[in-house]
Formats: C-alpha cells, sequence, structure tokens
C-alpha cells in the first residue's frame, strides 16, 4: 500500500489533500482507502460535500489523528471550534463519514 | 444557552437524499456484490454503492435492502454449495476446495460489509438484528457447512487417519483442518461454535474407536506394548497439538489415556510393572508411571509395586520350629531388611508426583513400603517380631569395636528399626527384644553404647512409652559400673584373684521372675560369700533404703583352672561354679555330700553335675562308681581346642518339668498383668481430664491411645476397670451404670 496522500474531491471539483493515516480515521473512508475499489488509488469523489465543508472535515480528521494519540486528561489539546452555522451540514457529513 | 440573539443555521439544500428508487439503488448494489464475487472491483466506486446505501437507510429502506442482501447472498452460496457437494473427489481435495470456498467467502462478506457499514450502524444496531458480516457468515453456516456437514466431517476424519496411518505429520493436511477447524470455531448457531457441537464430539468417537482397533495387547509382550502406546501417544499429542486448540487438545489426550492406557495397558500393568521391578528399573517404571496422571492409574501401578514386594517378601522363606530356631531368625530378618533395603533404593529414585495415599509419610516410596511389610507382618503376627528381636540380638553380639563392621551393623540396626515400627505385635518384640537385651546385657555380649543407640533409635519410631523398660536396664547398667568402682575404691583390702562384676538392677524392668528361692538357701565358697557380704555391706552404706537381692541364677562364674593338658578359663553358672570349687578342698564327691555343702536341691545338684559329667565339650568331672555309691571327681585329663569353656545350664528335669508347665503359665499371667496395670494407668489418666465419661467413649480413647502397644480386648478393659473400682480410683454412676466418675 502506498503512502502518498489521499485527496478527497468536493462538490465544486475542489480538491484537498490529507495524510492516509489521517483519513483512516473515519472507517467509511477507511474502507475505501483499503478496498480494492476505485477509490484505494487515493482519490475519493465527496460529490455531495460543499467545498467549505469538506475543508472542515479534513481539518477535524487532522486535528482528531493528531491529538487521538495523546492521553485525553492533558490540557494542551485545544478546543476543535465549529461554526454554529456550519454544524448541520457538518453533521450529516460526520454521520456518513461515521467520525 | 443566549436565545435572544438568533443564529442562523444553513440548512443543507438536499440531504442527500437522492431521487433514485429502490429499484435503481439495489440494481446499483447487485452489480457491485457481483463483481466483488467475481474479484473485480477495480472499477467500482466504492463510495457510490456506499452513498447508496447511505440513501436506501435514509430513506427508511433499511429492512427492505437487509431482507434482500440477505437473499441475494443465499442465492450466491447455494450456487456454489453446488460445486463443493457435488463434487464427489477424494477428502484431501473436498477439504482443499472447502478452505478455498471459506476463505474467498469470508474475502467477500468483508468487502459487503464495508459496503453496508452504514447500515450497520442506523439499521443493523438499533433493531437488533446480526450486521451484515455476521449475517452473511450465519448464511454461511446455515446453507454451506450444515448442508454438507456430513461430507465436511467424514472427509476431515478420514484424513485424518490416513495421516494417523502414515505415522508422520504432514503440515500441508495440518494447516488445512487448522482453518477448517477455525472456520468450525467461527461459526455458532445460538450457542456453542458448530465446532463444539457438531465436530468435536464425532471426532473424540472416532479417535477412540480408531485407537481401540489400532493395537492388540495380546499379540505383544508387555514391554513392546509399551513401547507402542507410548508411540502413538506421543503422536497424537503432536499431531493433535498441531491443529487443536488446548480446550480440545486435553479433550483427546483424557479419551486417548481411556483407550490407550485404561482399555489396553491396564490389562498389562501388573505384568508390566513387575518387569521393571524385577529388572530394577527405575527408568522404565517411571515411564509406565508417568504415562498418564490419572490418579485411578497410578494407585494401580502403585497397587502392583506392593503386591510385588509383599511376593518377593512372602518367598522368603519363614521357618517356624523350634530346631534353629535362632538361626532361622536371622536369615529371615536379614532378608527381610535387604528386601526393604533394596526396594527402598529402587523406589527412591522415582517420582511419584502428588498422589494421596493412606500413609502421610513425606517419603512416598517409605509410604508403600510400610504398607507391604506391615501387611506381611501382620499375616505372621507374633514370629515376626519374635526374629526381628533375635536378628538384633545377633547383630548386637556381632558388633564390636571395630569400625568397619560397626558401620554396617549400624546400618543393619537402622534399617531393622524402620521395620520393627511396622510389627504388628510390637508387644512381643518388647517382651522378646527385654529378654534377649537382659542376656546379652549381663553377659556381656554387647557393646553397651550401641545398645543405648538402637534404644534411642526404636524410641524414635516407637515412641519413650515403649522403649522406658529398655531405658532402665541400660541405665541400670552403667550405673552398676559406677557402683562397682566405687565398692573397689572402698575396698582396703582387695582381693586380687577374684574379680567381681555385680550388677544392680531395677527389679520391675528386668524380665525376670522373682529371685529363685534356691538363693536364699544356698551356701557359696567362702571366698565368693565375703565379697558378697563385702558389696552388700558397700551397697546399703550408699543407698540406706534400698533392698539388695542377689540372682545368682542370671550370673556366671569363670574359673581358671589347670588341667593335665593345659590352662582353661570355663565358665559356670553360679551354681555350678560353686559345685566346682567343692573340689578344691575335697578329692572325691556324692552328689548327697554336695548337696550338704552346698544347699543346692538334690535333683538340681544332680543335673548339674551329670551337665559337667557327660556333656563331651566340658567334660571336667568324671564318675566313678565304687560299691553302689557314685562318686565325682575333677577329670585332671579334660582337654578341648578353645582355651575358653563354657558349661551349659541344662535345667534339672524334676525341677524343670515342675517349673516349665508354671512358667508357661506364669509368663502369660504376667504379661496380662503388665497389660493390666499399663492398660489401667492410661484409664486413670483418661478419666482424669475428662472426669466423667462412658464405658463405651472411654474404651475408645483407651483403645486409641494404646493400641501402638496392644489391642484392648473387653475382657481384659473390664479387668482393668474392676481393679480401678476396687482401688476406688473411679466409681461407676449411681444413675446410669454405663459412666464412671473420677475420684480424686
Amino acid at each position: 500500500m502506498s503512502q502518498d496522500p489521499i485527496t478527497l474531491v468536493s462538490k465544486d471539483d475542489k480538491e484537498y489533500e490529507i495524510s492516509r493515516s489521517a483519513a483512516m480515521v473515519s472507517p467509511t473512508l477507511k474502507a475505501m482507502i483499503e478496498g480494492s475499489f476505485r477509490e484505494s488509488k487515493g482519490r475519493i469523489e465527496l460529490k455531495q460535500f460543499d467545498s467549505h465543508i469538506l475543508k472542515k472535515v479534513v481539518e477535524y480528521l487532522n486535528y482528531n489523528f493528531q491529538y487521538s494519540s495523546i492521553n485525553e486528561d492533558d490540557d494542551d489539546i485545544p478546543e476543535f471550534e465549529i461554526p454554529t452555522d456550519m454544524s448541520l451540514e457538518l453533521l450529516l457529513a460526520a454521520d456518513y463519514l461515521n467520525i | 444557552m443566549i436565545t435572544n440573539k438568533k443564529i442562523k443555521i444553513d440548512v443543507p439544500e438536499k440531504l442527500g437524499l437522492s431521487e433514485k428508487s429502490f429499484e435503481q439503488s439495489w440494481e446499483i448494489i447487485k452489480h457491485a456484490i457481483d463483481h466483488i464475487y467475481g474479484d473485480d472491483t477495480a472499477e467500482l466506486s466504492f463510495e457510490q454503492v456506499y452513498r447508496t446505501v447511505y440513501t436506501i437507510v435514509l430513506n427508511r429502506k433499511g429492512l427492505v435492502l437487509y431482507n434482500k442482501l440477505k437473499t441475494y447472498i443465499i442465492q450466491k452460496l447455494s450456487l456454489l454449495r453446488e460445486t463443493i457437494c457435488k463434487n464427489s473427489a477424494r477428502d484431501y481435495e473436498m477439504l482443499e476446495t472447502m478452505v478455498r470456498l471459506w476463505e474467498t467467502q469470508c474475502n467477500c462478506f468483508k468487502i459487503i460489509g464495508d459496503l453496508m457499514m452504514y447500515m450497520d450502524k442506523v439499521y443493523c444496531k438499533p433493531n437488533r438484528c446480526l450486521e451484515v458480516y455476521d449475517m452473511c457468515l450465519d448464511l454461511f453456516r446455515v446453507e454451506i457447512l450444515h448442508k454438507c456437514s456430513s461430507f465436511l466431517i467424514s472427509a476431515l476424519i478420514s484424513d485424518i487417519e490416513e495421516i494417523r496411518n502414515l505415522g508422520s505429520l504432514d503440515s500441508k493436511h495440518t494447516n488445512l483442518w487448522k482453518v477448517i477447524i477455525g472456520m468450525m470455531e467461527t461459526l455458532h448457531g445460538n450457542r456453542d461454535s458448530f465446532f463444539l457441537t457438531d465436530f468435536e464430539p464425532v471426532l473424540i468417537s472416532a479417535t477412540e474407536e480408531y485407537y481401540d482397533k489400532i493395537i492388540d495387547i495380546k499379540l505383544l509382550t508387555p514391554i513392546d506394548s509399551l513401547e507402542k502406546i507410548k508411540q502413538l501417544k506421543q503422536f497424537e499429542d503432536v499431531l493433535d497439538s498441531s491443529f487443536l486448540n488446548a480446550d480440545s487438545h486435553s479433550k483427546l489426550k483424557t479419551v486417548l489415556e481411556n483407550v490407550l492406557i485404561w482399555g489396553k495397558l491396564s490389562d498389562i500393568i501388573e505384568d508390566l510393572t513387575y518387569e521393571a521391578m524385577e529388572l530394577l528399573d527405575e527408568k522404565l517404571l517411571q515411564e509406565i508411571y508417568d504415562l498418564s496422571s490419572e490418579e485411578k492409574y497410578r494407585f494401580a501401578i502403585i497397587e502392583a509395586i506392593k503386591s510385588y514386594i509383599s511376593k518377593s517378601a512372602i518367598k522368603i522363606p519363614l521357618k517356624d520350629g523350634s530346631r534353629k530356631k535362632g538361626q532361622n531368625a536371622i536369615t529371615w530378618s536379614s532378608e527381610v531388611v535387604n528386601l526393604f533395603r533394596k526396594q527402598h533404593l529402587f523406589l527412591k529414585s522415582i517420582n511419584f508426583g502428588s498422589i494421596q495415599l493412606n500413609n502421610l509419610a513425606a517419603d512416598k516410596s517409605i509410604a508403600i513400603l510400610e504398607d507391604v511389610f506391615s501387611m506381611y507382618f501382620s499375616k505372621e503376627e507374633s514370629l515376626s517380631s519374635e526374629y526381628f528381636s533375635t536378628y538384633v540380638d545377633y547383630c548386637m553380639k556381632r558388633a564390636k569395636d571395630n569400625d568397619v563392621e560397626m558401620v554396617t551393623i549400624k546400618q543393619d540396626l537402622l534399617d531393622s528399626t524402620r521395620l520393627i515400627k511396622l510389627l504388628s505385635k510390637k508387644d512381643t518384640f518388647e517382651k522378646t527384644y527385654r529378654k534377649q537385651l537382659s542376656r546379652r546385657l549381663l553377659q556381656q555380649r554387647s557393646v553397651v553404647e550401641i545398645e543405648k543407640w538402637t534404644v534411642q533409635m526404636i524410641k524414635k519410631v516407637l515412641g519413650a512409652f515403649f522403649t522406658s523398660k529398655l531405658e532402665i536396664m541400660l541405665r541400670d547398667v552403667s550405673l552398676s559400673s559406677e557402683i562397682l568402682q566405687g565398692f573397689k575404691d572402698s575396698m582396703t583390702n582387695s582381693i586380687e584373684y577374684l574379680s567381681f562384676v555385680p550388677q544392680v538392677l531395677t527389679r520391675i524392668s528386668w524380665p525376670f521372675q522373682s529371685s529363685n528361692p534356691i538363693d536364699e538357701i544356698v551356701s557359696l565358697p567362702p571366698r565368693m560369700s565375703q565379697v558378697l557380704a563385702g558389696f552388700e555391706g558397700y551397697y546399703s552404706s550408699r543407698y540406706k533404703e534400698r533392698v539388695l537381692k542377689w540372682a545368682h541364677h542370671l550370673s556366671v562364674i569363670e574359673i581358671g583352672c589347670q588341667f593335665n593338658t593345659g590352662y582353661y578359663e570355663i565358665s559356670f553358672s553360679v551354681y555350678a561354679g560353686a559345685i566346682f570349687l567343692l573340689f578344691e578342698d575335697y578329692e572325691e564327691l556324692t552328689l548327697k555330700e554336695i548337696y550338704e555343702l552346698t544347699h543346692i536341691p538334690e535333683e538340681y545338684v544332680k543335673s548339674l553335675v551329670i551337665s559337667m559329667s557327660t556333656v563331651p565339650r566340658c567334660k571336667i568331672l568324671k564318675k566313678s562308681s565304687n560299691s553302689g555309691s557314685t562318686k565325682f571327681s575333677v577329670n585332671y585329663f579334660f582337654s578341648s581346642s578353645n582355651r575358653k569353656v563354657k558349661v551349659p545350664v541344662i535345667a534339672g528335669p524334676v525341677l524343670s518339668h515342675k517349673s516349665e508347665n508354671l512358667a508357661n503359665h506364669n509368663l502369660v499371667d504376667t504379661y496380662e498383668n503388665e497389660i493390666i496395670m499399663v492398660l489401667s494407668a492410661t484409664i486413670v489418666r483418661v478419666m482424669k481430664t475428662e472426669g466423667r465419661l462412658s464405658h463405651q467413649r472411654l474404651l475408645e480413647i483407651v483403645t486409641k491411645q494404646t493400641l501402638p502397644l496392644f489391642d484392648v480386648t473387653p475382657s481384659i478393659f473390664k479387668r482393668g476397670i474392676q481393679l480401678l473400682l476396687e482401688k476406688e480410683y473411679i466409681q461407676r454412676d449411681a444413675d446410669d451404670t454405663s459412666y464412671y466418675h473420677y475420684l480424686s
């Protein structure tokens, strides 16, 4: 399996790069990457999400990946900020990606 | 939350819901599954399928999709099933196909499961139905495993048996079995895995049957069978560990033990053990013993060991007869000791593991031997006790202050004491031992140090109570020599030519009857009586309150005498010596004259004189018949090959006849009296602590306490009680006569 970063594609064809390991935080993405489907080549189209949502998703995946290994009691973990107006859409994306 | 500030939330335009109909969506999924089964997913978009499932589930069509999927998988599986069941190939190939199918199916199920991840989360969990992957596995179980189970199981078993027949491991086969068993363990119905419910019982019974048939013990010698069984067991062990989990492995092990060891080996276990014992092959015995950890099995072996030893013990000839009794006793005992020693040495090297025997000795080999020998002795009863005492006597007499021999004799004695512990009639042993010990001590036939040591050893195994009298006897002897020293020192005019060794004995501790009546009246030659009187004086001045009585009949006198042929030292009983000394002053004497001079009863004089004048070895007197009266004189032509001559004590015919019956009767009597004395002492001890006891309970306690010494018979017990009632140590309860009170 290659260690190339994964490209996530949004509705308006904007591309976001994310490291393979960070993408694996989402079981859905993990299944896509590890399977033998078209997505395993490293390009995953998530056409139902707007680019700003996807951007936030990528941000979260990185955030989660970065801090998941750290003890939760640690004070150093910064709050992950979610703009209120995006909350519903992000909720849907999270449900979809199982994160 | 602050509510007066309005927050705007963007509403997604279309909540991911597509307008596609369910049918269209299903087509997409079906298409995907087909591709998965065809192992051709490279062009397929996971995202598309995932989104389809997502949409369907969001549209609350989860149940429909779930069922649809189920039917479709069933369809797929039944198609595949045909390929297996139709296939009438050899067992191994059948297994191979099965494994391939299982592995590919698992893979497919996994992918389908991934695609349906959203459904698992949103539909399956809340509705409590199997997740897609598990549902597929379950379908596999129902559709493939159950429907092909008979084929599969028989194929697997016959393949296993084939390998067993070959007798060599084949990792290709075992790996295959491992996968199949792994599959069986994964798939489970309501409770237990298919492996547990369907396969394991079959495997176990098949194994049992297989090994039951494979070896016929009757055609092989015991040793060969053992080898064969060991080999089979080892192979099966390795084989099982290569493809079974630990649980089933141990189950099969038990089965194997049952079949091979119980079913087959138990018939010959006795022969085998005997063989090992015969060859003194500890390795073999250990091997046999370790074959199974089953307690039943180990007991069987231990029983066999016991029976072997007791058989060899019985083989030792135990002759009972008055003739050569001493010799018989010595040969028998030394052989018994040797057997014990040999088997102990042998069994010591065997590790018996942790097995609970009746006998609680820490050393299992000792425990076994003790069991065997105590059983053996109990068969022989008092004879063995008597013989053992005689054996110790023999060892004692052999022991001189010679270091080399001393070590072996000590070892002999040590081993003897171990066996003495097991004697069933210890009281007989004690009685005989005391008699022989007294003889040894008085005649100075043994080394006192060793006597003391041996008594200590006996004390260790039998307890202080048993040896108290023996210890007093030994103490008397030591004390006597001290007194003698004191006496000698006190004597101003020492009598050089007469060496005098008194033994002051505590009467109750020595196994003698009260003193011989002759001792009161006998008159000894003046030189002797002079010494005795001197000693009496010395003793009573030292111990005023004690009474000293001479027991001449126990003593020995030694006289040096110059005959024509040479100088001899002759040892006599005191009476005979006194008679012989008369001839210092008289040339010739008749029996009557001797009687008058010595006051020894005439009949007894006669027998003493006869023993001195007729026994060839010590014919120191000669008889001459002159004008009707028989006269005796010293036989100056006496000659002997040894310088030391012993005059045997022949009990006078008349006196002995009378006294023998009397003595026999007396012996039983004294023995019983002794028992009653000990018994009443025990009763008093018990009553003193308990205060009030019922007859039955008292009998139980007393029996238990005196068990190492003798068996309490009810009649003796009653006599003991009677005695104590008379002496008012105890009293019957006024209300309930079966109770006794202690009277302080």
